[in-house]
């Protein structure tokens, strides 16, 4: 994967316009508009219960948003299809973006190898000796490789991680969403799985991560997003974001995170 | 009281042959069953509401009638609709007809108690419903499913014992025969329990067999 610099002509990787989602009567989501362009990586970041998450999964259509599109790689989705329509659109959505979830959502009865081939053989129709030579060739990126006859259940939490991102990475997504992958860690394994999703930005992989590691959004993320009461409150350049927020919910957020934050 | 174990001896083929018919029609009803079963288990949890209510009707009627009732109907009501059918054939149909129900709801709770995380994760590679369901969810389901599965397979081979009213020549039917031709109650009915025993004993092999075969390894 090479580097596309973001160039003003080059229409954005992702594109959500108007996106709203409500639970029943619980608006989650009030409206988001967001560009993610080739090669970015991108933090989302906020309170807790800001639809953070929700808007992670209305990218890939896990939640149907209630109102709005998502536009990714050509292909469109909106609020109002249904049927075969949307079927299709939505498996041509997924097949070209991956996801990383908290829980790490491993197949526990697969070995590590047979979770990394499975979509590649199933879904992709791949060659199953071409699967597990691109499967062993990702298990060694996520630093993996020795653990390939391993089931998830006999791995620490880091390396399931690990897996699971390696998992998404052989389906050769344009766009990976993140969806807080460090916060079910046990504190000592948050660093190895940091050190490879930014090792996946480095590579420039397109990334979409909501998170709470703010030293990861401020170092790894070009760009921040900070939601609050599902709306995006504030976004810009990590620094920016970070140094000089203009929105005075994001100061307090960050003022917050300061303040509750206990250092050893 | 004085036992004559010759008879046993002398009868002994006639109840082997009544046990192959036991585990024929107990075979039968259970792959026929598991098959049906499944496919109510996942109209049960289907997003189409009509598909949800046909199987809840299904299963609500099957649990609810005794299955002496339905073999009954099958075999002596059904020619009245113009369906005549072999004993050995309304048999299996109506052992299964009720089975099926039962491990529609094994099998239902063995999906409903896979986490919906494993099937997002499927869903996000891009894997369709059905190969969700086939590589992700069933397999997981199977563990949990084993011993109450064997557990009903088990019933249905006692059960089976039922078939004998509707003139099908099983291990029950067949003993009850050479006892009333020799009234030789406790040889025979004695043999004919051990011979349930050993087909139950082999299920329960099973069990052990499979819950090894699918247990994940440990940590």
């Amino acid at each position: 994967m090479t580097q596309q610099p973001a160039t003003e002509a080059a229409p954005p990787l992702l594109h959500l316009s108007g996106l709203h989602k409500s639970f029943g009567t619980n608006e989650i989501l009030r409206g988001i508009d967001l560009e993610v362009h080739a090669g970015e990586t991108v933090a989302i970041i906020g309170p807790s219960g800001t639809g953070k998450s929700t808007l992670l999964r209305c990218v890939n259509w896990l939640e149907k948003p209630t109102a709005g599109e998502v536009t990714l790689d050509g292909v469109r989705l909106h609020a109002e299809m249904t049927g075969k329509e949307e079927q299709q659109a939505m498996r041509a959505l997924r097949s070209r973006v991956g996801m990383v979830f908290q829980q790490y959502n491993l197949w526990p009865h697969f070995s590590v190898l047979r979770n990394v081939t499975e979509g590649q053989v199933r879904v992709l129709g791949t060659d199953p000796s071409e699967a597990k030579a691109k499967a062993r060739e990702l298990l060694a990126r996520v630093r993996m490789e020795a653990f390939e006859d391993r089931y998830p259940s006999q791995l620490s939490g880091g390396q399931q991680q690990r897996v699971a991102i390696a998992r998404t990475l052989a389906m050769g997504p344009r766009l990976v969403l993140f969806d807080e992958v460090t916060s079910a860690l046990d504190p000592e394994l948050v660093g190895e799985v940091l050190e490879t999703m930014k090792q996946l930005a480095d590579d420039g992989l397109t990334m979409l991560v909501v998170t709470h590691e703010m030293g990861f959004a401020r170092r790894v993320a070009d760009r921040v997003v900070f939601m609050d009461g599902g709306h995006i409150a504030e976004q810009g350049p990590a620094g920016v974001v970070f140094e000089n927020p203009v929105n005075e919910r994001t100061r307090a957020f960050f003022d917050h995170v300061r303040r509750s934050s206990w250092t050893v | 009281m004085n036992l004559d174990f010759s008879v046993v001896a002398q009868y002994f083929p006639l109840l082997l042959d009544g046990l192959l018919v036991t585990v024929e029609v107990s075979a039968i009803t259970l792959v026929l069953a598991t098959v049906l079963g499944t496919f109510i288990a996942m109209a049960r949890i289907s997003h189409r509401q009509w598909l949800r209510v046909l199987a809840g009707i299904y299963v609500w009627i099957m649990r609810g009638t005794p299955v002496l009732l339905v073999l009954f109907f099958i075999y002596y009501a059904a020619p009245s609709f113009g369906l005549q059918l072999p004993a050995f054939a309304a048999a299996v149909i109506g052992m299964t007809l009720n089975s099926a129900a039962y491990k529609a709801e094994i099998i239902r709770s063995g999906i409903e108690a896979i986490p919906r995380t494993q099937t997002e994760a499927a869903l996000a590679v891009n894997m369709t419903y059905v190969q969700t369901m086939h590589r992700i969810v069933l397999p997981q389901a199977v563990r949990i499913v084993i011993p109450p599965y064997i557990n009903n397979a088990i019933l249905l081979v006692k059960n089976s014992a039922l078939v004998s009213v509707i003139t099908v020549p099983d291990l029950m039917l067949n003993a009850q025969q050479i006892v009333s031709s020799t009234y030789r109650a406790v040889e025979i009915l004695g043999t004919a329990g051990l011979l349930y025993l050993v087909v139950t004993s082999l299920l329960m092999l099973a069990q052990r067999y499979s819950e090894r075969r699918f247990a994940l390894p440990d940590r």
